[in-house]
């Protein structure tokens, strides 16, 4: 394989080839260049190269420990059993402040005429 | 059943769903965690809190077939705190920045056409274990910013924001982690055990 000779200074920094590599947008100009310069060709030929090594490693997966997930769920159910007493708690707490309202107005009864004889005197 | 319908499930308090969900993806985000940190016990402990925080934010996650990705930000995030706590990932000087020429010339030494570069070599089967097992020996801050960009596909920009650094440190630390990376694959097996 022949190499094409190379074409002006301003060869593109390594982040742009590697968006170039991965087919993503790169201005008009610059693929240009890369495509007629062999010194960016090589070093493009290398970024997909090395990406694509990453990429196998990156499919790769690995065999967590077995009680991982049976673990995350008794916190989980755990997290739920609080939240379901807390949510019992506060229902209780609503019930109560519902009927405390209830006696509220019987209060504010019993406190008026009070404030009607201070306003009066 | 697709990973929508599983976190429909879960978000309704379904554990049974939430089990499924996670119990899909638990290597995948233990692999990713392990790639980062490098330590098995350090990702357990991140994957746990990981599964943990997606189940319980599962009404932040807009597309529910993006579970995938969104579970493995969680892992990186995490992951990278965890370096960070234990001052494994730090800001590297600028010095010694290597250019476009630098780079170019390391380049030509892969450019002989007639023989497979390392990369073409560690493609092949077994060969990708020991990547794997490379990777682990590059300075923290590269490994982390090498795997991001070219393993897991994020743009410059969020290496940066992840790693909390400038965009020129985070493009310098991807370009010396593939150096680095290149110049483990490009030698001998007995060697790499030597190298770095």
């Amino acid at each position: 394989m022949r190499r094409r000779p190379t074409t002006g200074p301003e060869h593109p920094d390594e982040e742009v080839l590697r968006m170039l590599a991965a087919d993503a947008p790169v201005p008009a100009e610059v693929a240009a260049h890369v495509a007629m310069c062999a010194s960016c060709t090589t070093r493009l030929d290398a970024l997909r190269a090395l990406r694509d090594v990453l990429h196998a490693v990156a499919a790769q997966e690995e065999v967590p420990p077995q009680d991982l997930v049976p673990q995350v769920l008794a916190r989980l159910h755990a997290r739920h059993t609080t939240l379901d007493g807390i949510n019992e708690v506060v229902a209780a707490l609503a019930a109560l402040l519902r009927g405390l309202r209830g006696l509220a107005p019987h209060a504010a009864q019993e406190s008026l005429p009070g404030q009607r004889g201070e306003q009066g005197s | 059943m697709d990973d929508a319908a599983l976190v429909t499930r879960a978000r309704a308090g379904d554990l049974g769903a939430a089990g499924d969900l996670l119990a899909r993806h638990q290597r995948a985000a233990y692999a990713v965690a392990l790639r980062l940190l490098g330590e098995p016990v350090e990702a357990e402990d991140v994957v746990q809190e990981a599964l943990v925080q997606a189940y319980t934010h599962l009404g932040d996650l807009q597309d529910g077939n993006s579970f995938a990705a969104w579970l493995r930000r969680i892992v990186v995030t995490r992951s990278l705190n965890v370096l960070r706590r234990r001052g494994r990932l730090r800001f590297e000087s600028l010095e010694g920045t290597r250019g476009a020429d630098a780079d170019a010339e390391a380049a030509r030494e892969w450019a002989d056409p007639n023989q497979p570069t390392p990369e073409e070599v560690a493609l092949h089967g077994e060969q990708v274990a020991s990547v794997d097992r490379l990777l682990r020996r590059l300075p923290a801050e590269q490994r982390v910013a090498l795997l991001l960009r070219d393993a897991y596909d994020y743009d410059i920009a969020e290496v940066a924001a992840l790693q909390g650094c400038g965009l020129s440190a985070a493009k310098m630390r991807v370009s010396r982690g593939r150096a680095a990376l290149r110049q483990l694959l490009a030698a001998p097996p007995d060697a790499q055990k030597e190298q770095l």
